[in-house]
């Protein structure tokens, strides 16, 4: 039976029709759960219902996942019954629920949102996502360096040049710098002077780049992500053959 | 799909639906009669024994969800843990070398009753309530009224409450099991790793 579960609950990579029924059925149930979130008067009994329900079939897929969890680790050991309750996805996963059971304060009302999460367990395409920022993670974090450098850079920059009307606090100037970078630009602050709007232009050139700079890295990673997908799939084919 | 699927299939379906059936129809023989018992556990034992511990799993959610929505309130499905604990204890301890050993079953129960009343205090501290059975209560005051501290006092009168359950139980599992057909009870199928390695080289035969 649990080597049923598991093949259930593990299934996105072949096309057993339970398996896939089950995953978007899951995904469902947590896009569901959160509907209630996106109206303010979220008390009516309608939304109540639907919320427990939701909260009972996820409570559920937790479970499943709980006693399958040495299957999924490979290595057999009932220390992965132990384990599972602090993998980061199945802290997630609880936290998600626990509000709407009223075994969390109020205020963690917000980790509702959490429950979305299933759909990363879910989904291929989020799991090929997840996938590219792991394998690109480096490059994106000097990529991140730079641009929080170049931001930091503009906004001492400008802070010192511009009057202290324009710009009066630091904060105020790395504002600037991070909207005008990343080409959001709402208008609030900007610069008066000669000096600071010539920055500002030579800024906004710069700026482009280096936002570009991560789109290109996840855009090639993903496409990497893709052609091994491609090769797995003619691989297993081949197999089958 | 291969016959053998089908009764097994069928042999699950059908062991599963009696401890369901055990679980809903003794909790509601106990909560009219206001037995100072839950008895709502026993099918989960009985199906993780004839069965696996999964299946005890399984049915034990479908029973505590049962009671969450139609008895008590939603948040009271986090008991699910103390249900939880039996059919892993049950379903596990009772296996020796391949059989189920009843000369283990006083055993697995004060381990039951121990591990469910600790449980069952740390659960209802957290929902900070009060316990919901009558019994319970009355044991729960007396404990406060001597000034025991507040976690034993939910864990005496919860293992009071599980200690006359549980005692019920260990009559009733084994009854139950030989009840039921030979058929129902092959579990040759299920691997010597279905919960890890402890049980790594055994066999679980009827």
């Amino acid at each position: 039976m649990r080597r049923y579960i598991y093949r259930l609950l593990h299934n996105s990579d072949s096309h057993r029709r339970d398996g896939l029924f089950y995953d978007w059925f899951i995904m469902i149930v947590a896009v569901i759960s959160v509907v209630p979130m996106m109206f303010r008067d979220n008390s009516a009994p309608i939304f109540r219902a639907l919320e427990s329900v939701a909260v009972y079939i996820l409570f559920f897929d937790y479970i499943l996942r709980w006693m399958t969890y040495d299957m999924n680790m490979k290595n057999n050991s009932i220390w992965a019954f132990f384990i599972y309750p602090f993998t980061p996805l199945a802290l997630m996963d609880i936290a998600g629920l626990l509000p709407t059971l009223g075994l969390l304060p109020s205020s963690f009302m917000i980790l509702r949102v959490l429950r979305l999460v299933k759909l990363l367990q879910y989904s291929k395409s989020f799991r090929m996502v997840v996938n590219v920022f792991r394998k690109q993670g480096r490059t994106l974090a000097s990529v991140l360096l730079i641009a929080v450098a170049y931001i930091f850079i503009s906004a001492l920059v400008m802070f010192i040049y511009e009057p202290a009307d324009n710009f009066p606090t630091f904060f105020d100037a790395l504002y600037w710098a991070t909207t005008a970078l990343t080409t959001v630009g709402y208008g609030d602050i900007y610069p008066t002077s000669d000096i600071g709007q010539i920055i500002s232009m030579v800024s906004s050139f710069f700026g482009i780049a280096i936002i570009a700079m991560p789109a290109g890295v996840v855009t090639a990673g993903f496409m990497d992500e893709l052609a091994s997908e491609e090769k797995e799939k003619e691989r297993e084919a081949e197999g089958n053959e | 799909m291969n016959d053998s699927k089908k009764k097994m299939i069928i042999k699950y379906a059908v062991v599963m639906l009696i401890g369901l059936g055990l679980n809903i129809g003794l909790y509601w023989i106990a909560h009219i009669l206001k037995l100072p018992m839950w008895l709502d556990t026993v099918g989960t034992a009985v199906a993780a024994v004839t069965l696996e511990p999964a299946a005890g799993l399984i049915i034990g959610y479908a029973t505590n969800l049962f009671e969450s929505s139609a008895v008590y309130m939603s948040d009271t499905i986090i008991y699910y843990a103390i249900t939880a604990s039996c059919a892993l204890i049950f379903g596990i301890m009772l296996r020796k070398d391949g059989k189920i050993s009843w000369k283990r079953l006083p055993l697995a129960a004060l381990s039951y009753v121990t591990v469910s009343a600790v449980l069952s205090a740390v659960i209802s501290i957290w929902r900070n309530s009060l316990p919901s059975s009558g019994w319970e209560l009355m044991v729960y005051g007396k404990m406060i009224s001597a000034g025991v501290p507040n976690f034993f006092a939910y864990a005496v009168s919860a293992g009071a409450l599980k200690l006359v359950d549980t005692a019920v139980m260990c009559i009733v599992i084994p009854v139950v099991y030989m009840l039921l057909p030979e058929s129902m009870k092959n579990v040759t199928h299920i691997s010597a790793t279905t919960w890890g390695s402890p049980f790594k080289n055994t066999k679980i035969r009827s």
